[in-house]
């Protein structure tokens, strides 16, 4: 080799070397350059031209869900790496205090604003009962899968209006008001849905409605009326109890994707498959078993609010939830993609003699709750119908969110939920609201179980100083036995980069005395140890406010 | 250092700071706001409220969208096979076809009279196309149903015919008796011949053309009852019937110059009066796709020559297809399906070859020519296991075994033509399917044979 070439060679080592070192160093100014303080409103509610609707048949829906992204995230290489490397892509939509911002998809309600029993009940609802009394037909759907009716009550509001099946009354609708109240709490924007009783006799069509029959479209009669009511589920007094959906304000833009930006939308910068809201829908999604959830039910609307126009996004339908549906929902639901690969090679595999979930069976509990249980049930293995990538990149993290979502709700809260369902036998109402408890149990337990479960920080300051509390999810909801806190407290001067670091300590309780007072900023790294497990570190950032006192400022799970 | 060394190393430095910065500046940059809001409901909005935000505030949780990232989705190459793609979706969203496919037959032509397009072959070796039917299902208010389907096939076989359904009676068991008139002509292409017997010589393949003009009239009963649906028909039927050379292959005409065989080599078509009687019972749940029941019919006719040879003879035929479930809900099904048919002379009268049973074909021994083996009598016979892949799918795995003989006596065990083979089919709404199937026989390394036709 030359004299050159070991120049060469030396030099190119010596740029390699200072190139890492740069591009270490930038990385983390730009990451010790974050400022601190934590954002609670993303504010994508800017004014924007109107975007066109979305257009999405079911195959375009399939192809993409089930084809397109699936390859996609099979041949994504840096995700790959991510994933051997046990570092996969955090949520782009998370603050300091590793929470959701309200925004136009999301906003913070039971979960870190406790929402009294009357907002609870009242969910997304207001402006009072539809009044069916007098009400007129303005629209009429009577074929398909779910024939149905829009109505204008005496109120002028407008309506939505779906029947109950014949065979199963309050079934849909009790569902779907559960789930929506559920939804609401849990932060997402959801239709103000209602159960409203129908007098057949009362209603008028209005002019002009017509009816698709075949490929010909003809005046709606009220023959037609008492062909769909025949049927739907009616009660003793010959009314209907109807699930009526108010119409949601504004221009409906159509579902929003699960996966990308939409272009048309400049208030649109987190690709919606890194967005926590809907990686932890997952969760919450299957403690309802709300399968459904291609992208054909969720919506954008374009509305006006505070005097700006903007994308208001939207999950729509949840009649297939709990058990439910027009007929109780089949077994597979929740346990298996309705194209399902690994089923698919297990059976090819076995001849067929792999028993799948789609060939099981489930006794029907009541007409009114369908196939709801919690004694299968494997948070880790729900599946919906179809695959949601959102649901594929969701991290531990992600589901810890989610998990305390759900946990937020008392017993006494869901009973008060559950009971907007105004279920006939109150046997259904038992019976929903144990099996939801159970399946949240059955939930915490396991998305809890390999993350630091500790949560609700907040500092408490007494006359011995400073002190940190936190809440033990485990423990506070009968999951484990106590646990051991392992911590460690890093002080920062104020202007300085290194801190003094305490030794780790140990503590059984749940509250970690930082000293009389805090200057500048303060670490408090704690580990959860319980039996032969060790968490990761959640690292609580206390620093002392501008104004005076102190202040919770950055939460990091690692 | 040389120049280009330096720019290389300057191109490299330069790099790692670009992908430094285009990895680390897209991250969370934080906004302007206080610590976490307090737990008390009063002061906090239910809805994200943009109120709650002054117009100015700008403040994001990431300061744009992330670098290159539509950039980076579209050049994707399933992107690109997503945009090839989304053509053909969305063409079949806007015409309904998943709509229609998802109806009810009685619902899809619900319609008393009209034009349905769908798709058929002319049965073995004719593959398949489009087929335009015209009809009406109750003729002037008099119950008289007609439909006049036309179809051409890619391998240019093609047909029109008629069928006028006249009803006579129903009511209790019988569903219906109706009187059918039936005509149409039928040009067959090209069928193969490769000579009679279960060991003719695939050396002698060639090809010969028919047409076939015919008109009959039956009496068609079905009647329910006993826990299957039975049919009763006799008839009787006009058949001329011409045999041409082929356009452009071997003719069997040529390959068989020498040989007697009746109606190629001598007498080549024919008219042939017929009369037929037919007892059939069908017990299937679905005949699509069968989990369970069976079908059993026997049929007998006799069919005389009246121009263009000595043409007379019976014909004999048993056809039985039983489907066992083997559990409750019968994704696992084991169906035998199996045929046997015999000809016999009358008096001194001949059999034209166009009419003799065969094996080689999708419905008889698959993965053979089709027509391959042809005499006076043949027996087919098709074992399968079936069993269900997920919602939508079933792969069935066969084996097929045929045989050829002058009389049935002459059939043996060691002559047998077998072959084996696989389905993949695809579940439609409505209990429709959609059928792959690719048959191996030592003859064929494998076959594939594509089944739309119960689909449209």
């Amino acid at each position: 080799m030359s004299a050159h070439s070991f120049k060469t060679m030396r030099l190119k080592n010596r740029s390699f070397i200072t190139s890492v070192v740069l591009f270490l160093g930038i990385a983390w100014c730009v990451q010790a350059a974050q400022p601190s303080e934590v954002l609670w409103v993303d504010n994508d509610f800017r004014s924007i031209p109107e975007p066109k609707a979305r257009a999405l048949g079911f195959y375009t829906a399939f192809f993409s869900s089930e084809a397109s992204e699936r390859w996609k995230k099979a041949t994504d290489i840096p995700r790959w790496v991510r994933s051997l490397a046990g570092s996969p892509r955090k949520a782009a939509n998370v603050n300091l205090a590793d929470e959701v911002p309200d925004s136009s998809w999301y906003t913070n309600r039971h979960a870190l604003r406790h929402m009294t029993i009357e907002q609870l009940v009242k969910g997304p609802n207001h402006g009072g009962d539809p009044d069916f009394t007098h009400a007129t037909i303005t629209k009429a759907k009577v074929e398909g899968v779910t024939p149905g009716l829009q109505v204008t009550d005496n109120k002028g509001e407008n309506y939505l209006i779906k029947f109950d099946n014949k065979s199963y009354p309050e079934l849909q609708s009790g569902a779907e008001v559960i789930s929506t109240k559920i939804l609401y709490a849990a932060g997402y924007n959801v239709p103000q849905n209602y159960i409203g009783y129908l007098n057949p006799d009362q209603l008028e069509i209005k002019d002009g409605v017509e009816i698709t029959s075949g490929k010909d479209k003809r005046p709606f009669t009220r023959d037609d009326l008492e062909r769909m009511l025949q049927k739907a589920a009616h009660r003793p007094d010959g009314t209907y109890r109807v699930l009526a959906s108010k119409l949601l304000k504004g221009t409906s833009k159509g579902p929003f994707a699960y996966v990308g930006l939409r272009t048309d939308d400049p208030n649109d910068l987190i690709p919606h498959e890194h967005r926590r809201e809907l990686r932890g829908l997952r969760v919450i999604a299957s403690w309802i078993n709300h399968w459904d959830l291609k992208e054909m039910n969720t919506l954008d609307m374009y509305v006006e609010e505070g005097g700006r126009k903007f994308l208001r996004h939207y999950l729509i339908d949840f009649g297939s939830t709990l058990g439910g549906g027009k007929t109780p929902m089949e077994y597979f639901h929740g346990r298996e993609y309705e194209v399902d690969g690994s089923s698919i090679l297990k059976e090819l595999a076995t001849l067929g003699f792999y028993v799948t979930p789609d060939e099981k069976n489930a006794p029907l509990v009541f007409p009114e709750v369908g196939i709801f249980s919690a004694e299968d049930f494997k948070p880790a293995d729900w599946k919906p119908s179809f695959h949601v990538m959102p649901f594929d990149n969701m991290t531990d993290e992600d589901a810890f969110w989610a998990t305390r979502v759900i946990l937020s709700f008392t017993n006494d809260e869901l009973l008060n939920i559950v009971n907007t369902a105004e279920y006939t036998r109150p046997e259904a109402t038992d019976y929903i609201l144990r099996t939801l408890l159970e399946r949240r149990r059955l939930i915490a337990a396991h998305w809890l179980e390999h993350v630091n479960p500790i949560s609700n920080f907040a500092l408490d300051v007494g006359q011995e100083g400073i002190a940190l509390k936190f809440n033990d999810l485990m423990v506070e909801h009968d999951l484990a036995g106590p646990a051991e806190y392992r911590y460690q407290v890093t002080s920062v001067s104020q202007g300085t980069k290194d801190g003094h670091r305490s030794k780790e300590m140990t503590t059984s309780t749940r509250r970690i005395p930082l000293g009389p007072a805090v200057a500048g900023e303060t670490r408090v790294k704690i580990w959860t140890t319980r039996e032969d497990f060790s968490s990761h570190p959640v690292t609580v950032y206390v620093r002392n406010k501008p104004g005076g006192g102190y202040g919770i400022s950055r939460i990091e799970r690692s | 250092m040389p120049k280009t060394t330096k720019h290389k190393v300057a191109k490299a430095f330069f790099g790692v700071i670009f992908v430094a910065l285009s990895m680390a500046i897209p991250g969370n940059v934080y906004g302007q706001q206080d610590e976490i809001p307090p737990a008390t409901p009063e002061e906090q909005p239910v809805v994200a409220d943009p109120a709650s935000t002054s117009p100015e505030a700008s403040e994001r949780i990431v300061s744009g969208r992330p670098a290159l990232y539509s950039f980076k989705r579209g050049l994707h190459p399933v992107a690109w096979l997503e945009a090839g793609v989304r053509p053909a979706l969305k063409l079949a969203e806007s015409a309904g076809f998943g709509n229609r496919a998802a109806e009810p037959e009685s619902k899809r032509y619900s319609r008393t009279s009209g034009v349905k397009f769908g798709i058929d072959g002319m049965g073995s070796g004719s593959g398949f196309g489009p087929e335009i039917t015209t009809y009406n299902k109750n003729l002037f208010n008099t119950g008289v149903e007609i439909q006049i389907p036309l179809l051409v096939t890619y391998k240019m076989y093609h047909s029109g015919r008629f069928l006028v359904g006249v009803p006579l009676a129903s009511g209790g068991p019988l569903e219906r008796l109706r009187l059918e008139l039936t005509g149409g002509y039928f040009s067959r292409a090209s069928d193969n011949f490769f000579g009679i017997g279960n060991d003719s010589s695939r050396w002698n393949e060639s090809e010969y053309r028919s047409v076939t003009r015919r008109a009959g009239v039956a009496l068609d009963a079905r009647i329910r009852g006993l826990g299957a649906d039975w049919a009763v028909i006799a008839g009787t039927e006009y058949r001329s019937v011409g045999i041409t050379e082929p356009r452009n292959s071997v003719s069997a005409m040529d390959v068989f110059s020498g040989v007697d065989i009746p109606g190629l080599t001598s007498d080549a078509g024919a008219r042939i009066v017929s009369a037929r009687g037919v007892l059939q019972r069908d017990s299937r749940d679905n005949p699509w796709l069968p989990e369970s029941g069976g079908v059993q019919r026997v049929e007998v006719s006799l069919h005389e020559g009246i121009q263009g040879g000595d043409f007379a003879y019976w014909q004999y035929r048993g056809e039985i297809q039983q489907f066992f479930p083997l559990t409750e809900d019968r994704r696992k099904v084991i169906s035998f399906v199996g045929a046997i048919e015999t000809n016999k002379e009358k008096g001194g009268s001949e059999i034209p070859f166009w009419d003799l049973p065969y094996v080689g074909s999708h419905s008889t021994v698959r993965a053979f020519d089709s027509r391959r083996f042809v005499d006076k009598s043949a027996v087919t016979a098709t074992l399968e296991y079936r069993f269900g892949i997920g919602r939508h799918f079933d792969l069935g795995i066969f084996t097929d075994a045929g045989q050829v003989a002058p009389e049935i006596r002459d059939f043996t065990w060691d002559r047998l033509h077998t072959g084996y083979g696989g389905r993949f089919i695809v579940r439609m709404k409505n209990h429709r399917a959609l059928i792959l199937e690719i048959a191996h026989t030592r003859e064929q390394l494998w076959k594939a044979y594509l089944d739309v036709s119960s689909f449209f």
